[in-house]
């Protein structure tokens, strides 16, 4: 043991063990230095600019500072960068085609940051993933789902797809589709969800409710009512209005039918037979 | 029990309530008790359909407020509860729309004031204490949309009363504050005004000595361009036509940068 403490103690005071001591010490203060200089470009930047551009800048700082400490080191251990850098560029080659997706997503993160279809805690649609955005990285996004599932969707996919961005806008349409019987009157009913909207505080009077008359089905009368709420409560009223719908048309005595079916033999077939049971026998 | 009947002007401010009681007020459609229980105060409210009522009463009873169908419960936690708790009214915390009973044209040149009544909310504090316990309003309004386009615009009260051009039009409710608007229209063709956004979270509350709460005027002006407008609210030469007292602070301050929005925020 004492053999080997002083052989360490022999090689740190030759010129290159204290060569590396101090690219080992330069890289040590550079992590600590990166830290507190990306923890302090986030503090500034992220009150005048969106949270994940800042979350980059915090990034770029970090990986700037810890880059050249590691140069520093380098530099410090008598390697020549002109040499590193240039096995780097017949490297970058090789790893480019190994990385071509990596560098897709990479592209595509960039395009979406500079974009902005949408920004941390937004509600987006992606193919049919709804989910909460928790961050926008270099490679991919974080979806937390409803069902609190963690979906990492790779940002060249988010580029190519559809993303239907569901609270960017302060209010949202809820439409309501209900069906009546064929019997019942189109002016009471109309009466009736207007009314129910009306009395909907979570429902805005402006821009107006709607009722949309979408046409004759196949077993009921097929109405639309197209009513809008805040952002933040359109959940409660998608969950309340249908209840307050099925509510009013009770006490109005308007029938929601089942699906109808009429079977008809045809003027040559034979008509159905028909056997009537005797309840008693 | 100790009741009587509330004249307007006496509505709100502090009580004191013995432990173990329970002070009631109906104010128009609200119904608000405020319990004093051993190490809590418990505030119940409930609210009738209809937002003009006018009723009002207060008493004092003895025991704890219960549970009521239809009502909210809040329960405060205290080490020792304090012995009074005071009503504050305040304006809405939101901008309010409303609309004069029909379409109204103001032509190039002229000036109308409408006067228009907006809901209360009370904030109720306990003791000696600067921070709220609990911000209820009398009457929670209608959501409603104000702006140029659904992606652009404010979110709102619908007003449950509409402008009147003659303010002995305007029924006088002890739980609604009335604002005089001022339209001017500096524009060279007539302006049509369906309805308004009155953005009361910059005005200051006030009362007469009858207790009927008002707000400072506000000035709409329709610039000579036709398309920007500006609002002021503060230092116009209108004064009301009672003598006030200070009530309640505005919510916000009034920068004149605000309020320099495209018109169409708050006139449609």
């Amino acid at each position: 043991m004492e053999n080997i403490w002083t052989q360490f103690a022999a090689f740190i005071t030759t010129g290159y063990g204290l060569a590396l001591l101090r690219a080992l010490v330069m890289v040590l203060l550079g992590l600590v230095f990166a830290k507190l200089l990306a923890r302090a470009a986030f503090q500034v930047s992220h009150t005048y600019m969106q949270l994940q551009h800042a979350i980059l800048l915090r990034r770029v700082v970090f990986y700037l500072v810890i880059g050249m400490a590691l140069i520093s080191a380098m530099r410090e251990l008598g390697f020549s960068l002109t040499v590193v850098l240039g096995a780097a560029g017949i490297l970058s080659v090789a790893i480019g085609f190994a990385s071509q997706t990596s560098a897709s997503n990479l592209i595509s993160g960039l395009f979406l940051i500079g974009e902005e279809p949408f920004v941390i805690g937004d509600i987006i649609q992606v193919e049919s993933l709804t989910g909460e955005v928790l961050s926008i990285d270099l490679l991919s996004v974080k979806i937390r789902t409803f069902d609190n599932l963690y979906v990492r969707v790779p940002n060249e996919k988010l580029i190519k797809s559809n993303i239907t961005n569901l609270t960017r806008f302060p209010i949202r349409r809820l439409d309501v589709k209900i069906g009546v019987a064929y019997k019942e009157n189109i002016k009471q009913v109309r009466e009736v969800l207007m009314a129910v909207a009306e009395a909907d505080p979570l429902c805005l009077e402006e821009p107006k409710p709607r009722i949309l008359f979408l046409g004759f089905g196949d077993s009921s009368l097929d109405f639309q009512l197209s009513a809008w709420a805040s952002r933040d409560r359109f959940f409660e009223l998608r969950n309340s209005i249908p209840e307050a719908i099925k509510k009013a048309f009770d006490e109005n005595g308007i029938e929601i039918p089942f699906p109808h079916r009429t079977l008809y033999p045809g003027s040559t077939a034979q008509p159905f037979p028909i056997r009537i049971i005797n309840e008693t026998s | 029990m100790e009741a009587k009947a509330v004249s307007e002007a006496a509505w709100w401010g502090a009580v004191e309530v013995p432990m173990g009681h329970t002070a009631r007020w109906r104010i128009g459609p609200l119904h608000l008790s405020a319990s004093r229980g051993e190490q809590e105060w418990r505030i119940v409210c409930r609210r009738e359909k209809s937002p003009l009522d006018i009723a009002m009463s207060f008493h004092i009873e003895a025991g704890l407020a219960v549970e009521e169908e239809g009502a909210e419960i809040t329960r405060f936690g205290f080490r020792e509860p304090p012995s009074s708790i005071r009503l504050q009214p305040m304006l809405a915390d939101r901008s309010v729309v409303v609309k004069p009973d029909t379409p109204l044209y103001i032509a190039a040149g002229e000036e109308v004031t409408l006067f228009i009544s907006t809901p209360l909310w009370l904030q109720l504090f306990t003791g000696e204490q600067k921070t709220p316990l609990s911000e209820i309003p009398i009457y929670r309004p209608s959501d409603t949309w104000m702006g140029p386009s659904t992606m652009e615009g404010e979110l709102c009260y619908s007003g449950t009363t509409s402008a009147k051009l003659k303010l002995e039009e305007l029924v006088r409710r002890p739980h609604r504050a009335i604002t005089p608007i001022v339209i001017r229209n500096h524009g060279d063709d007539v302006l049509r005004i369906e309805k308004l956004n009155v953005p009361v979270r910059y005005l200051t509350l006030q009362a007469d000595e009858r207790g009927t709460f008002w707000t400072r005027p506000v000035l709409l002006s329709r610039e000579k361009s036709g398309e920007m407008g500006s609002v002021r609210i503060q230092g116009h030469r209108l004064t009301l036509p009672v003598k006030t007292t200070s009530v309640a602070a505005a919510r916000d301050q009034y920068e004149e940068s605000i309020m320099r929005r495209a018109l169409a925020r708050f006139v449609g």
